[in-house]
């Protein structure tokens, strides 16, 4: 288990951590192994298989208890050799998320019980000022066979923040269940999703206490890490309990009832951040002086705080304990901060502006936003209206354009943070266009049989934003990259202007055929250069299993000329191509020109979506690359007769 | 091969070290930004070193780091300082210098501690104090003063001569040591331009001391290994001068390690109960097969644990072990049973080797098993250098047959525990040791399409990569890798029907099976038929080779510099050589290829061509015959060698020489004309 099933992050908590390893006054009773447990001797395709993945989820009651917890514990069999590798468990914990109990042990295939040692485990501390921990777990005696069990409690404050639990994982699962324990004074609401034919049994009961709810399901099978896929969280049947109320002394008070309830809840923090800006009005006042209109203020507070303060975490929707001017004064902020900062300094300038929360579908999938849960969430941003629209601002990415989202935001949807009318607003996908590579080369062969010329490259929206990203030398960067791609070439005078702003980036080059490539009577040249495709889905639809997500949609377009020498004559021209598909289009037009002795290429790639759902879009998007990858193999030849 | 070198690559990552190689020693690693990325100049970096009378030192390192953007600040925003067990920091001050002089103080409660361990331990003693001032901003200098008191678990110690390839304006290391301790020693390896070395020295002391400025942003040539990469100041005392001291050091180590216990001694006559115990190589056979996949591997380096393996009993009560563990086990099961084995340091590495003139432990990261050659009967089949057959029990597959790449061509120091010293020897090289081959039958139409079967033939390293994959992905998702790493090698091609045969073999083999389609592969142009035969670049681009011997000259990796008594050095030739360091390294190995063709009517073969290029360093041939009974079909043999993995500056011109023959041979279109 690399990633804890609730995340939490807002009261701190003065529970001093402790981890009781295997503390023999109450000792964890695993179940006992069953026969068929013992007996399983192979899973298809699988070097390992959780047996039960069980978590008992208990709701703090408001009354006598502080903090919630939550059990889990797992059995694993190990199939293969290379399944030994489940034997390391590491467990992330902080001063929030306290580990509180860790038990486990390896039972051999003979029976025999090995218990986890004191030497077996190990802590380590990630970071002394965050109290944050990673705990290892080694089984000792794992051969193919054997069995692991562990066991390990967590215990958190916070009604917030809560994950949903994931019934799929990379392993194969026989059963995975959690059952959530809810005093009455407890109002929880219920919501699932199921990503496979197979249904989530739910059941609930009364108890004592209050009532349980289980969801329950079998036979899970495994989703491997396959390249551009969708986050485990989208594609994993979910379970969540969620609190709605809690009746306390005679009150019902809200929680995660609605946005409105859970955007109430945040804005206390929310307030007291901006109320405490001090030289926040004063600093809007200064650097807007000159602007011409609510666009250009807008666009310069925005800037100041994208490269003026520092990025230093990004922490979601959630705040430490600070304010508009400490963020200032410390130049440093998590994206929350430097958002509201960002607001503040909207509103000193008479600029309306409300905090935005988003969702980075890359790191933990598609927000669900029918539950008010802002763990969800993954970033705060800006909204301000200009002109009658709103104007989405991201000020975490020095990279960024005013107005512009990095790619993982495109498509989602994101709430409008307001404790009277939260609003769930979606973010705009990119299209195509939007994100233009366009190259530009000509090629000319001299007397002596050497192509020599100048190429230009020009990288629009996301495109460009992925190379404004890299932090190194872009010219080396760029020397470097135009020499894989022309590998026969020498690239030289490089230059690279990047434009942050535009959203653009502009390299021209010179590039000379290297004296080991030069034949002297016959040149060939691939011209799809740089843009130019490998098959990225070698996988045939049968083979894949899971649904593929691409950063964005994007349009590549090669135009390039060789001017070859009187006496010299075309061997090879490839034949042009197209394609035409549900999920984009390729184009390669040769065009020989004998009398002025050039050969043209105009190629077009596009590639128009960016969730490829279900087996024929698949093989649309994957007939798209073998066409383009093939056509973009060949090369053109000329020779002197 | 540009696939074959990715597997291998696959399986350098996974092959782990497991012996600690004074990472603490080296100032300012792990954490360190990536190299060569920013524009930050370091305006000073002192660094004092003072050995004290009982051989603990106080290292003092006074630096300043002026960032230049916002990308400088975003990675210098947090500095580490390493520290282990044995490695305490005394005090440390940091501080902010604002452009117009001002200071800002770095507070307390921006640091911070983490311990987590680097490279492939799960758990170490290790930690970093990390410094991580708020309020940075371009322009500012972030300056740092500290000290750290070391108490070496081996006298000496060593400091990397680079910055993460930040430029360093003002470089000042002083390494002093008493004046009465025997045995000072030091030797700067790699890249000098730019420094003054000196030896230094009074009544008191004695010392080194290296100066002067260093030139960051620049990248290594692709092929650069060894020396090429960063310099290194390394500095010893005391009374392990030779190899053979420093293997009379690791021997005390292992001393406090209690061998041969009741549980081992019963499980070599569990493993041996139908093994016929007068057979060496059989008896070998079953306790490598033991030890490499029934103890699973797993590091936990604490202090001299790092170096020091831990007992062979508990690591049989728990079954897991790492490097160090595996390999003592294994000896203690083979000499209960009379048959000599030796604990053998080395350096697991792609690209850096140890220094062999300047004796220490440091530069080893991994530990194997030598076993004399006359142990065993005959060492027929074996990896055998220097009258040993050296084992890793660390790696999975394979039995005693196969010794991978990463610990081949490099020097062992073979420890001999009787006599107390260590020998210094070479492993087995990496060179065309193991088969690798591909077969291209192919029919082309009318359209030019050429249909056919594909057959690739792997052994050793590659092979072990894919069989590892195999063992941890679905059949799914090696075909898919299959496909792409072939779709490279050979592109526009299409595969279908990919069947492949693993079986447990003493050398790991892959035989691939595919049915082959290349679209337009022979095409109609105005001189008649003409086809590109398949790249299949084994050798490495001309122009990097031409890149490296320029790297070379210009970085002076060719002059001595040290202070390492006589007795100390290499040999002669050695020094003759230059450092003795190669200053690159290529994927030692052999591919042969064999693409038989048959041409649709109107189509005739080639006329007969050979190209042969041979020298020292390997072997490029090609041969085009055409195939007499098919009427019109061609036979395509190439063959591509290289017989060593690391780069001498006397090796540039053959190296050169045989990566143009490829090049060239793959650059010319095949003309099919009829007579």
């Amino acid at each position: 288990m690399t990633r804890p099933s609730v995340l939490l992050g807002v009261a701190p908590s003065f529970a001093v951590l402790l981890i009781f390893f295997a503390a023999p006054a109450a000792a964890f009773d695993f179940p006992p192994i069953t026969d068929a447990e013992k007996n399983l001797g192979e899973y298809p395709g699988a070097s390992a298989v959780i047996l039960f993945e069980d978590a008992e989820f208990h709701f703090r009651d408001f009354v006598t208890e502080a903090s919630s917890r939550m059990e889990v514990t797992t059995r694993i069999k190990i199939l293969t050799e290379e399944g030994k590798s489940e034997g390391e468990v590491l467990i992330l914990h902080d001063r929030q998320l306290r580990l509180d109990r860790v038990e486990g042990r390896t039972v051999r295939p003979d029976g025999t019980v090995v218990p986890l040692s004191e030497g077996d485990v190990f802590l380590d501390r990630a970071s002394r000022t965050d109290k944050a921990f990673v705990t290892k777990i080694v089984f000792p005696q794992v051969e193919v066979g054997s069995i692991l069990d562990y066991h390990y409690v967590f215990y958190w404050d916070t009604i917030f923040y809560l994950e949903p639990w994931l019934f799929h994982g990379r392993l194969p699962k026989i059963r995975s269940e959690i059952r959530y324990h809810k005093p009455d004074r407890l109002g929880v609401k219920f919501w699932m999703r199921e990503t496979t034919s197979d249904k989530i049994q739910v059941d609930q009961q009364k108890t004592p206490e209050g009532h349980e709810v289980t969801g329950l399901m079998t036979h899970l099978p495994a989703f491997p890490e396959e390249p551009h896929a969708l986050p485990l969280q989208d594609i994993s049947s979910r379970m969540l309990l969620y609190p709605d109320h809690v009746n306390y002394s005679g009150q019902r008070i809200h929680l995660m009832k609605d946005w409105r309830s859970v955007c109430d809840s945040f804005e206390d923090g929310y307030h007291d951040f901006r109320k405490k800006d001090r030289s926040a009005k004063k600093l809007a006042k200064r650097l807007t002086a000159g602007a011409s209109g609510d666009r250009e203020t807008a666009e310069i507070l925005y800037r100041h705080v994208r490269d003026e303060i520092r990025t230093d975490e990004y922490s979601g929707t959630w705040i430490g304990e600070t304010d508009a001017g400490d963020v200032l004064e410390a130049k440093q902020g998590a994206d929350s901060e430097k958002a509201l900062l960002l607001q503040v300094l909207l509103d000193s300038a008479g600029l309306e502006a409300q905090p935005v929360w988003t969702d980075n579908r890359y790191f933990d999938g598609r927000a669900e936003l029918s539950v008010p849960n802002p763990a969800f969430f993954d970033r705060t941003m800006v909204a301000v209206r200009l002109d009658g629209e709103r104007v989405i601002l991201d000020p975490s990415d020095r990279s960024l354009a005013f107005g512009r989202l990095q790619p993982h935001f495109g498509g989602t949807q994101a709430l409008a943070v307001d404790e009277k009318d939260p609003e769930v607003i979606p973010l705009p996908a990119a299209e195509a266009e939007e994100s233009l590579r366009r190259a530009e080369v000509n090629l000319e062969i001299d007397a002596d049989g050497r192509a020599a010329g100048g190429g230009t490259l020009a990288l629009h929206g996301h495109s460009a934003w992925l190379r404004l990203l890299a932090d190194d030398d872009a010219e080396a960067a760029w020397t470097e990259r135009l020499g894989e791609a022309h590998p026969d070439f020498e690239i030289s005078s490089v230059q690279v202007k990047e434009d942050v702003e535009a959203a653009r980036v502009d390299v021209t080059y010179s590039l000379h055929q290297r004296d080991a490539a030069v034949l002297g009577d016959e040149v060939s040249v691939r011209p799809a250069g740089q843009l130019a495709l490998e098959q990225l889905f070698p996988h045939t639809p049968a083979e894949r299993v899971t649904p593929v997500m691409l950063l964005h949609p994007r349009r590549d377009e090669v135009s390039w000329t060789l001017t070859y020498p009187e006496g010299w004559e075309i061997d090879v021209l490839p034949t042009s191509t197209a394609i035409d598909g549900s999920e984009g289009s390729f184009r390669a037009d040769y065009l020989a020109d004998p009398e002025a002795r050039t050969i043209t290429l105009e190629r077009v790639f596009e590639r128009t979506s960016q969730d490829i759902l279900g087996k024929d879009r698949y093989q649309a998007l994957r007939l798209l690359y073998r066409v383009a990858s093939e056509s973009d193999a060949r090369s053109v030849t000329v020779y002197r007769p | 091969m540009r696939a074959l070198r990715a597997v291998n690559r696959r399986l350098r990552t996974a092959v782990r070290t497991t012996l600690r190689n004074a990472a603490w020693t080296v100032l300012l690693v792990a954490l360190l930004p990536a190299a060569d990325a920013g524009a930050a100049t370091v305006l000073r970096w002192t660094t004092e070193i003072d050995v004290a009378a009982d051989g603990s030192f106080v290292e003092r390192v006074d630096f300043a780091l002026r960032l230049d953007d916002a990308e400088d600040v975003d990675r210098w925003s947090r500095f580490p300082v390493a520290l282990d067990e044995h490695r305490r920091l005394e005090e440390l001050k940091a501080w902010v210098e604002e452009p117009g002089g001002e200071r800002r103080k770095v507070r307390r409660k921006e640091q911070d501690l983490v311990e987590t361990a680097t490279g492939p331990a799960i758990h170490s003693s290790q930690s970093f104090h990390l410094v991580e001032p708020e309020y940075l901003r371009p322009g500012e200098t972030l300056a740092i003063r500290y000290a750290v008191k070391e108490k070496p678990y081996f006298p000496g110690g060593l400091v990397g001569l680079t910055f993460a390839g930040e430029t360093i304006e003002s470089l000042d290391i002083r390494v002093r040591v008493p004046a009465a301790f025997d045995g000072w020693r030091w030797h700067v390896d790699g890249r000098t331009t730019g420094l003054e070395i000196v030896e230094t020295g009074d009544g008191s002391h004695q010392g080194v001391r290296v100066r002067g400025r260093l030139a960051g942003g620049e990248t290594p040539p692709e092929l650069a290994a060894g020396s090429a990469l960063a310099p290194v100041l390394r500095f010893a005392w005391g009374p392990y001068e030779t190899w053979e001291d420093v293997g009379r050091w690791y021997a005390r180590l292992l001393d406090d390690v209690p061998s041969a216990a009741g549980p081992v001694r019963d499980l070599a006559d569990q493993l041996l109960a139908d093994v016929a115990p007068e057979d060496p190589r059989a008896v070998l056979d079953a306790f490598v097969a033991f030890v490499r996949q029934r103890v699973r591997y797993v590091a936990v380096e604490v202090g001299i644990g790092g170096y020091r393996p831990s007992p062979p009993s508990e690591v049989l009560d728990r079954r897991w072990g790492d490097c160090k563990d595996k390999s003592l086990l294994l000896i203690d099961l083979l000499r209960l049973r009379g048959i000599d084995a030796r604990p053998a340091l080395v350096r697991l590495a792609h690209s850096r080797r140890i220094d062999p003139k300047f004796p220490t432990p440091y530069g080893f990261n991994h530990l194997v098993v030598a076993i004399p050659a006359d142990a065993l009967g005959t060492a027929e089949g074996l990896p055998l250098s220097a009258g040993h057959v050296f084992v890793d029990p660390t790696q999975s597959l394979g039995g005693a047959a196969y010794l991978h790449g990463a610990v081949r061509g490099q020097d062992a120091l073979v420890i001999l525990e009787d006599e107390r010293i260590g020998r210094l020897v070479p492993t087995p090289p990496l060179a065309a040791a193991y088969e690798n081959g591909i077969e291209l039958d192919l029919g082309v139409h009318e359209l030019g399409h050429a249909i056919g079967t594909l057959s690739w033939r792997l052994e050793g390293d590659p092979a072990a990569a894919l069989l590892a994959m195999a063992e941890n992905t679905t059949t799914n998702e090696l075909r898919g890798q299959l496909r792409g790493a072939l779709g490279r090698l050979i592109p526009g091609t299409r595969l279908r029907d990919l069947r492949w045969e693993t079986e447990e073999l003493p050398v790991p083999r892959f035989d691939l099976r595919a049915a082959v389609e290349i679209r337009s592969f022979l095409q109609q142009g105005s001189r008649g038929a003409s086809l590109r035969l398949p790249e299949l670049a084994f050798m490495p681009a001309p122009g990097n080779v031409e890149t490296l011997e320029t790297w070379t000259l210009a970085n002076r990796l060719q002059e001595v510099v040290d202070g390492v008594p006589p007795t100390a050095t290499g040999t002669a030739d050695d020094r003759a050589a230059g450092s003795g360091q190669p200053v690159g390294r290529v994927e030692a190995g052999r591919l042969e290829s064999r693409l038989v063709l048959s041409l649709p009517p109107g189509i005739c073969p080639p006329r007969a061509k050979q190209r042969r290029v041979e020298n020292d360093f390997g072997l490029f041939a090609l041969e085009i015959t055409p195939l007499p009974n098919a009427g019109g079909g061609f036979e395509v043999h190439r063959v591509s060698e290289l017989r060593r993995s690391w780069i001498r500056p006397a090796d540039l011109d053959d190296l050169r020489e045989l990566a143009l023959a490829e090049h060239r041979a793959g650059r010319r279109r095949v003309r099919l004309r009829c007579p």
